[in-house]
């Protein structure tokens, strides 16, 4: 006899079947269920006086590997646990088990770690299977690897580069590719400094146009569902506006996922040299609709960055808070650790928060623009239900505003910008688009068949609170969170892509790696059985191409 | 082997005080050790952790041996290297690179790297304190800032500043555990300021075997790198205090368990506990109770860092022909005898409570 769990009387918020409005809701063997008033076997949760949703998925969250473990290793002193209160984290380096119970607090059923560099594949799948709760997915970093800039050198086929590229994703078990400050870090190699657009990595004599256009070709090929996740040049530095406008330009028309827009979004203008240009930027996005971005807001207080952008992190060295840091060159990317201290009382850092916030607002659709801070980047993801009520009420938003320098908020126009984010667009940017983006077909959405995760938040009028602290949270029709109580930990799956691709590839890059490594390139692959969950992978499909 | 489980899960089970120490290991073995030590409440420590400090309290720019051996073109050995570090493949294959083009070694006592490379070396001996007078010297040159003319450091460094000019990829090689932490923080800071112009980074070498292993799982199941003192609920960190050689010197604990998946021989140091639990691949008895575990990567595939250093961890496979029983892997044993703890535990104790909340509530 099948067995049903009714969710009763909640406002249900569900953009992609367009309902906002208060109903029921059925759950049967994992999924959402059309209603059916004959059951048998009923268990009811009465959510009158609820906001229900999907669970919600975050896109780019540095979770896990091998800069986190840096950022671990280099500050003990940030440990934390389920009681302290978040104002009092640095932030980063959560455990696995306080990670996934963070995030499932917040009614989170799918995280993506953004930057697993393929030799790290391994080590971070190990770290990923062990954050409880949550589905985990991650993104695999191709760009910077002597293969691939080899490939592009001797002008191989486009056939050979989509090969490589779906191997990777294979070996590495990813959801998608992302490419980081292309070219850059391989030139910080060569002791450049600066890399642009149109620069040329010495050796390869190619530029970061064109390791772009290649990795979009290839995913495109490949019938990857996620359009290349690009983290392009200039990271945080003023005028890296034009960066991002030329960044966008390049894609010529085609899908690209640009990370922590937010980052990118500075002019050169005002009394300190910095100036907010979220609003070309969002006229930018508004005019390439295939372009998606996710913000990484800054929010306010301590934090540690972690980056395979080794020439930025380099850079931002002397900038750390405490004064330590951790860098590594390795192979392709390398990757590494800076501490640093938002402070509300400093403008720069004012600035960059009311520039993520003018994104967000000043950007139309709620389909383009993602809802993250590049956990831990520009602050801890248990930020999230702060952000939700200063999108969703002016005078929160306000309210902190009045507060910084005015310098900072000269050079922006946030103050004057009136929209509130309303519960159909939360449950847009953080579940539907996000499921959409990564090519989730299943999640993301309360329409019959989909994965019943579930979020239920006791309506209330502090918004942060509401989104802080879950009722309820159902992951695969089971409940995590029951009347506001975490559930010992379950665990759920890690999303990967099978991408179809010759496998005489490997054979391809062997002499390469024994080269390199003294190994065979399946010497990295990860195992379906990882460290203790018999089956810890679902494969997520391609596209027909 | 069932009963020398029970025995030993009822000696730790009424232990007052217990420390694991931990050698060569691979991933899954490492996140049984933290399973291990949470729920026994245990001070869990590498066997050679003393190079973590450093870089806890500073931090460095580091490479990896592979882009070493791809791009390095001048060399500075920081410290002895003995023989293990010698024969470290990161270590062989920089020194036998062929576009090197100066090799300088500060040796402050261990093996002449001569007979290591063919290129010329220049060999400047002093003691550790000089090395960090004349890396210290070298730094304030390097910046431009006044240094003491006329010293000894000043003289050293004068004469070898030149080592440090033009480097295209220079690296700053040190044996882990040979250098003095003054001196490697002297380093760090020597690579930095060298980096505003050039790029110099650190090669750490001859790494022990299971500490990439042991730290990356701890951190990730705890937040918090070895050492690790779990006799608190949830884990504490502390560099200062928990010296595995010192608390056995001074008594502290009354059971210690050592864990290794390789055939080395163990420590001397370890036979000053009160009571030895080994489980190791040594097939030498020679402790209270021992259990013999499988060699990782040989006896069972195994996720191992292969070169300590660079977070390069990959899959290894099963090399040795099951033409009999292979011992089983220390992750197996560690669950195993997990189990068989807290069933020994008596009802209240507060592993219970800790596994209901750790990743130990993963079905092994």
């Amino acid at each position: 006899m099948t067995h049903y769990t009714l969710i009763s009387g909640g406002r249900i918020i569900d953009p992609d079947s367009g309902r906002d409005e208060v109903g029921d809701l059925w759950l049967a063997d994992g999924r959402i269920v059309e209603p059916n008033p004959e059951a048998k076997s009923v268990e009811r949760v009465d959510a009158s006086g609820t906001i229900v949703m999907a669970g919600a998925i975050d896109i780019h969250t540095h979770v896990v590997g091998a800069n986190i473990a840096a950022a671990r290793l280099l500050l003990p002193e940030c440990f934390a646990d389920l009681e302290t209160p978040p104002d009092t984290w640095m932030g980063a380096p959560f455990d696995v088990f306080t990670t996934g119970a963070l995030y499932a607090k917040m009614g989170y059923t799918l995280v993506v770690e953004p930057a697993v560099a393929p030799t790290d594949a391994v080590a971070t799948h190990a770290e990923l299977e062990l954050i409880p709760y949550v589905d985990r997915a991650c993104l695999c970093v191709i760009g910077n690897d002597d293969v691939f800039l080899g490939m592009l050198r001797d002008k191989a086929s486009n056939a050979t580069i989509s090969d490589y590229v779906g191997w990777m994703l294979n070996q590495s078990r990813a959801i998608g590719a992302k490419t980081i400050n292309p070219g850059g870090v391989a030139a910080l190699k060569e002791n450049i400094r600066t890399f642009e657009l149109d620069d040329v990595v010495p050796e390869y004599g190619v530029s970061s146009r064109a390791i772009s256009a290649a990795m979009r070709a290839a995913l495109s090929s490949l019938g990857v569902p996620h359009p290349l996740h690009l983290h392009t040049h200039n990271l945080g530095l003023p005028g890296s506006l034009d960066t991002a406008l030329a960044t966008i330009d390049s894609a010529e028309g085609e899908p690209m996922h640009l990370a922590h827009l937010q980052f990118y979004g500075y002019g050169t203008e005002g009394s300190f040299g910095m100036s907010s240009g979220a609003a070309q930027l969002a006229e930018k996005l508004s005019a390439n609709k295939n372009i998606t971005a996710d913000v990484g807001q800054v929010m306010f207080g301590p934090t540690v960055t972690v980056s395979s952008d080794t020439l930025t992190q380099f850079n931002g060295r002397r900038y750390a808070t405490p004064k330590k840091w951790q860098l590594r060159d390795g192979d392709g990317n390398g990757g590494g650790a800076v501490p640093y201290h938002y402070k509300s009382k400093n403008k720069i850092a004012a600035l960059q928060w009311a520039i993520g916030m003018e994104l967000f607002l000043l950007v139309d659709d709620p389909t383009q623009i993602y809802f993250t801070t590049d956990h831990p980047n520009g602050g801890p993801f248990t930020s999230y239900p702060d952000m939700i009520a200063q999108l969703m009420h002016a005078d929160v938003r306000n309210a902190v505003i009045e507060k910084l320098p005015a310098e900072a908020m000269e050079v922006s126009t946030l103050a004057g910008i009136k929209r509130e984010y309303t519960l159909l667009e939360i449950a847009t940017m953080t579940r539907s688009a996000p499921a959409k983006l990564l090519g989730i077909a299943d999640r993301g959405h309360l329409k019959p068949g989909a994965v019943a995760d579930v979020a239920i938040y006791k309506q209330q009028s502090d918004t942060a609170a509401m989104f802080r602290n879950a009722a309820w949270l159902f992951k695969n029709g089971q409940p995590i969170i029951k009347n506001g109580a975490l559930q010992p930990a379950s665990y759920g799956k890690t999303l990967a892509l099978k991408p179809d691709h010759d496998t005489a590839i490997s054979a391809h890059v062997r002499d390469a790696y024994d080269r390199r490594w003294g190994v065979p390139p399946d010497t990295f692959a990860v195992p379906d059985r990882l460290l203790r969950t018999a089956s810890p992978f679902e494969t997520v499909p391609c596209r027909s191409t | 082997m069932a009963a020398d489980y029970g025995a030993i899960a009822t000696r730790v089970a009424n232990s007052r005080s217990i420390l694991i120490v931990v050698d060569a290991i691979d991933l899954a073995g490492a996140a049984a050790v933290v399973d291990l030590a949470r729920a026994t409440s245990a001070v869990l420590v590498h066997a050679q952790p003393d190079d973590l400090a450093a870089i806890q309290n500073q931090g460095y720019f580091t490479t990896s041996p592979s882009e070493a051996a791809l791009r390095g073109d001048k060399i500075i050995v920081l410290g002895g290297i003995s023989d293990t570090g010698a024969s470290d493949e990161a270590f062989r294959r920089l020194m036998a690179k062929p576009d090197v083009t100066s090799v300088l070694h500060f040796d402050t006592g261990g093996m002449d790297i001569k007979s290591c490379t063919s290129h010329a070396v220049h060999r400047v001996e002093l003691s550790s304190p000089e090395l960090i007078d004349v890396l210290g010297t070298l730094t304030a040159l390097t910046a431009d800032k006044l240094a003491t003319p006329g010293t000894p450091a000043s003289s050293t460094a004068t004469e070898v500043s030149d080592f440090f000019q033009n480097a295209a990829y220079g690296i700053m090689v040190h044996e882990t555990g040979q250098l003095d932490r003054h001196a490697l923080l002297s380093a760090m800071a020597l690579a930095d300021e060298l980096s505003k112009t050039m790029r110099w980074s650190l090669l750490p070498i001859g790494r022990t075997a299971g500490q990439s292993e042991l730290t990356r799982m701890a951190q990730a199941t705890t937040g918090l790198p070895p050492p690790l003192d779990f006799r608190i609920c949830r884990g504490q960190h502390d560099h200062a205090s928990l010296n595995a050689k010192q608390r056995i010197i001074d008594g502290d604990d009354d059971l210690l368990i050592w864990i290794s998946s390789s055939t080395d021989p163990r420590p001397d140091w370890l036979h000053g506990a009160a009571t030895l639990i080994a489980i190791d691949a040594n097939d030498t008895c020679k402790a209270d109770h021992h259990i013999r575990a499988g060699i990782a990567g040989v006896d069972h595939p195994a996720i191992i860092d292969p070169t300590e250093i660079s977070g390069f961890i990959a899959l290894t496979p099963d090399l040795r022909e099951a033409t009999a029983p292979k011992p089983p892997s220390v992750a197996n044993i560690l669950i195993t005898l997990t189990h068989e703890i807290r069933a020994a535990l008596p009802p209240g104790h507060p592993a219970y409570a800790i596994q209901s909340t750790s990743t130990s509530a993963v079905a092994p």
